[in-house]
């Protein structure tokens, strides 16, 4: 498989240094590069389009405008090459790359990203939402944090706020939200852009100490919803994708409490972890491989496309 | 402005946020004249140029809302663009409505932008109707930007395309 990245670099920094990633001009960078990163992928790979079984894109989640973008180059490749099209849910291309590198079999999965934060086990040819947010993805949670402390976006507020936690110092109290098995981060949120400026100015802690804080209180959040599931299912492995799983203290925080129930952490790191069109690529296989096509007439893109819509039937 | 993680609505096509211009690989825009070789331009007008006009002849997009095809809904508020695009064969027009047409509302409902595809030999109509005259400048400008993406992906593999039987067998 031939790894082309286009992992938007300058982009990143430039759209989040404003308000996030704007569907328009995600749209505008994924035009503007996908042809190129096309064929530069079939020639490192060596292969031509008669080489290739079919065509894999997301269908969704995620925002309209690139799902778009790319579902038309999609669809065009397709009927130029004359192959069949495979729609993948994004979600599920996540856990199918975290199964393909990491080999867990069938663990309960610990989905965190900008977009979505899911708990999720395998069911009866269904991936099953155990536990999700119930508002914000953390995620998305962690970056406007960083926003407020005007954190840097270079090369990411995600991993500046994992750099500053590891010289925080003071555990601030901050609103833990857990229920049953879902989450709520908008609380914490509130609390931090009420009290962050104020707490900081008057010395009460650091961005360090908030920083710190902050993953403590999310993680540990995410770690009991996903325990609770494990127990539920009565399952021995736990995977963690997506790019908030990148986290190492995340990921001390999930081995930690795997260890105490004998069980057995799977993670990924950056490469895999953070949003590629590699795992679109496993995941497409797998459903063409189990017979999977994705007709013309259904080759839109939804916005909202709940992990568990999928009929799983590459798996028993 | 879009906050981040909020999408546009992606099953109407016209997913691009405010400000969103007509860019995009070979910039195409509006205005045409430009594309790949053997491949017409996009030009919101007939075939005598001058103001847009609809497939029938009518002048498109009436300052009053009113449909230039004759349709007119109770409320009078719609407004249209008409798009009249020659491709080098009936097979590329036809090629580029299926594909256009899949991210199309396909049934009419407050806040969305109806848009047809119909082709007739190598010429594809595109007709984009909305009730308001935002939502309309921004499925112009996705239109254009889909268009424009589709031309430059149908240069880069047309050859091999057009080397495949008619017929074309799924694997």
């Amino acid at each position: 498989m031939a790894r082309c990245w286009r992992t938007r670099g300058g982009l990143t920094s430039r759209l989040l240094a404003q308000v996030g990633f704007l569907p328009g001009d995600t749209a505008r960078h994924h035009r503007a590069v996908i042809l190129d990163l096309l064929q530069e992928a079939l020639t490192e790979s060596g292969l031509t389009s008669q080489d290739i079984d079919c065509i894999a894109y997301t269908k969704g989640p995620g925002m309209g405008a690139p799902l778009v973008s790319v579902a038309v180059v999609a669809r065009t490749v397709a009927q130029l090459w004359n192959k069949p099209l495979v729609g993948v849910n994004h979600c599920i291309g996540h856990i199918e790359m975290g199964r393909l590198i990491t080999g867990a079999t069938s663990p309960t999965v610990l989905y965190v990203s900008g977009g979505n934060t899911q708990v999720i086990a395998y069911s009866e040819h269904r991936y099953r939402i155990f536990g999700e947010t119930i508002d914000i993805a953390v995620g998305n949670c962690l970056d406007r944090f960083a926003r407020v402390l005007k954190i840097s976006n270079d090369p990411s507020p995600g991993y500046n706020i994992e750099q500053m936690a590891k010289r925080g110092k003071k555990l601030v109290e901050l609103p833990y939200t857990v229920k049953g098995m879902d989450v709520s981060f908008s609380g914490i949120l509130s609390f931090i852009e009420d009290v962050a400026h104020r707490m900081l100015a008057t010395g009460e802690c650091t961005p360090e100490d908030l920083c710190f804080s902050l993953q403590e209180t999310v993680f540990a959040m995410l770690v009991e919803i996903t325990e609770r599931a494990m127990a539920h299912c009565g399952s021995q492995e736990a995977l963690i994708v997506g790019g908030v799983g990148c986290n190492v203290r995340l990921q001390e925080m999930m081995a930690t409490m795997c260890q105490e129930r004998g069980a057995r952490l799977f993670a990924t790191d950056e490469r895999f972890c953070i949003d590629n069109g590699a795992m679109i690529a496993q995941a497409g296989w797998e459903m063409f491989r189990a017979g999977h096509r994705t007709p013309l007439s259904d080759s839109g893109v939804t916005q909202r496309y709940r992990t568990d819509e999928v009929e799983v039937t590459w798996r028993d | 402005m879009q906050a981040a993680g909020q999408g546009t609505g992606g099953s109407t096509g016209d997913a691009d946020g405010p400000g969103g211009n007509a860019g995009g690989p070979g910039e195409a825009g509006a205005t045409g004249g430009r594309g790949p070789r053997g491949a017409g331009a996009a030009r919101a007008s007939g075939p005598r140029g001058g103001a847009p006009r609809g497939p029938h002849g009518g002048a498109a997009s009436a300052q009053d809302g009113r449909c230039p095809c004759g349709a007119r809904r109770r409320d009078s508020r719609l407004l249209q663009l008409h798009i009249t695009m020659p491709f080098s064969s009936p097979m590329e027009a036809e090629l580029v409505r299926r594909i256009l047409s899949r991210d199309a509302a396909p049934l009419p409902r407050p806040g969305v932008v109806l848009k047809d595809f119909t082709v007739s030999g190598n010429l594809l109509f595109i007709r984009l109707t909305a009730a308001d005259h935002r939502q309309l400048q921004l499925s112009i400008s996705s239109c254009f930007q889909q268009l424009s993406l589709l031309m430059w992906i149908t240069q880069y593999f047309l050859s091999v395309f057009l080397a495949q039987p008619p017929s074309g067998q799924r694997r």
